[in-house]
């Protein structure tokens, strides 16, 4: 197994503790073989360690250590955050976010949808069963 | 560069010492009750009353939970809300939930308090299930229990 993610200028990973957890970032500088320098879209450039990150397989093409400006140019013209959010990954997190929000009663409708589902399922392979 | 600084507003602990009107409840909100036989029932509230107390009605024939005094503070406010902008409860008031001083319990004849109670109870229960009539998800809904499962968080959760 070769790795295939590093921490390297430009690579687009979450936090994922704290405050700030679920936040995407960019690499912009490496302290030392423990820490970096990120900033990203709502998060002030700050120093935090790797352990506190996640790499994403994204990468922007950035010089070390830009200043703000370019870096949000740089991820708009690049749409690498974009393109996060329409993988997979991306996805998951965003369903989540919404599922986190959900009213009392939304949640209630979602059950009520889940458990319609599994009735048409169920019936189908009931027939299903049935022909064998 | 400007230095950017998150400005978090400090929380205020007031204590609610009153008691009154923890929970903001409109009236036509959908509440959860918390205590006492009708637990994690799902009732409308009709009005706002005096000392911290609700008026709240399942609507009887839907949850079996009668017109009903409750305080506001052992009950969840939800985001849901029933259009009841035009209930009359004229009829509801204080002496309705008066209870008749015991006496000799004459069987199979109900009293006339409790006649009248069953009145009031049909007339406001007909105006709240007029509102929910195009809604048969909102009426399931308020038929069903609120509980919690392993792994709820309810003070993570939105209602």
């Amino acid at each position: 197994m070769v790795f295939q993610r590093f921490v390297q200028i430009g690579r687009l990973s979450l936090i994922n503790f704290g405050k700030q957890q679920g936040k995407v970032v960019v690499i912009l500088d490496i302290v030392d073989k423990n820490r970096v320098i990120v900033e990203g879209p709502g998060v002030p450039r700050r120093v935090l360690s790797v352990k506190r990150i996640t790499l994403t397989p994204h990468v922007v093409s950035i010089p070390r250590g830009v200043r703000s400006g370019l870096l949000l140019k740089k991820l708009e013209e690049q749409k690498t955050v974009e393109l996060f959010q329409q993988s997979s990954w991306g996805k998951k997190l965003a369903h989540m976010e919404r599922r986190k929000e959900l009213t009392d009663f939304e949640r209630f409708k979602v059950a009520h949808l889940k458990r319609q589902r599994a009735m048409l399922i169920n019936k189908a392979m009931g027939k299903l069963r049935a022909k064998k | 560069m400007k230095i950017q600084r998150f400005t978090v507003p400090r929380p205020t602990h007031k204590a609610s010492s009153t008691g009154e009107c923890k929970a903001h409840v409109r009236p036509g909100q959908v509440v959860i009750i918390l205590s006492g036989g009708f637990a994690g029932k799902r009732v409308v509230a009709l009005k706002n009353l005096p000392r911290g107390f609700l008026l709240v009605s399942g609507p009887y024939k839907i949850n079996g939970v009668p017109l009903r005094r409750v305080p506001a503070s052992r009950v969840i406010p939800t985001s849901t809300l029933v259009d009841i902008s035009k209930i009359d409860l004229s009829q509801v008031s204080d002496a309705l939930f008066k209870k008749e001083k015991k006496g000799r319990k004459v069987i199979g004849k109900r009293s006339a308090s409790f006649e009248n109670f069953c009145k009031v109870q049909s007339t406001v229960d007909t105006q709240i299930l007029s509102a929910l009539k195009d809604q048969p998800l909102l009426k399931k809904y308020l038929d069903t229990k609120f509980s919690l499962v392993d792994g709820d968080k309810p003070h993570e959760m939105k209602f």
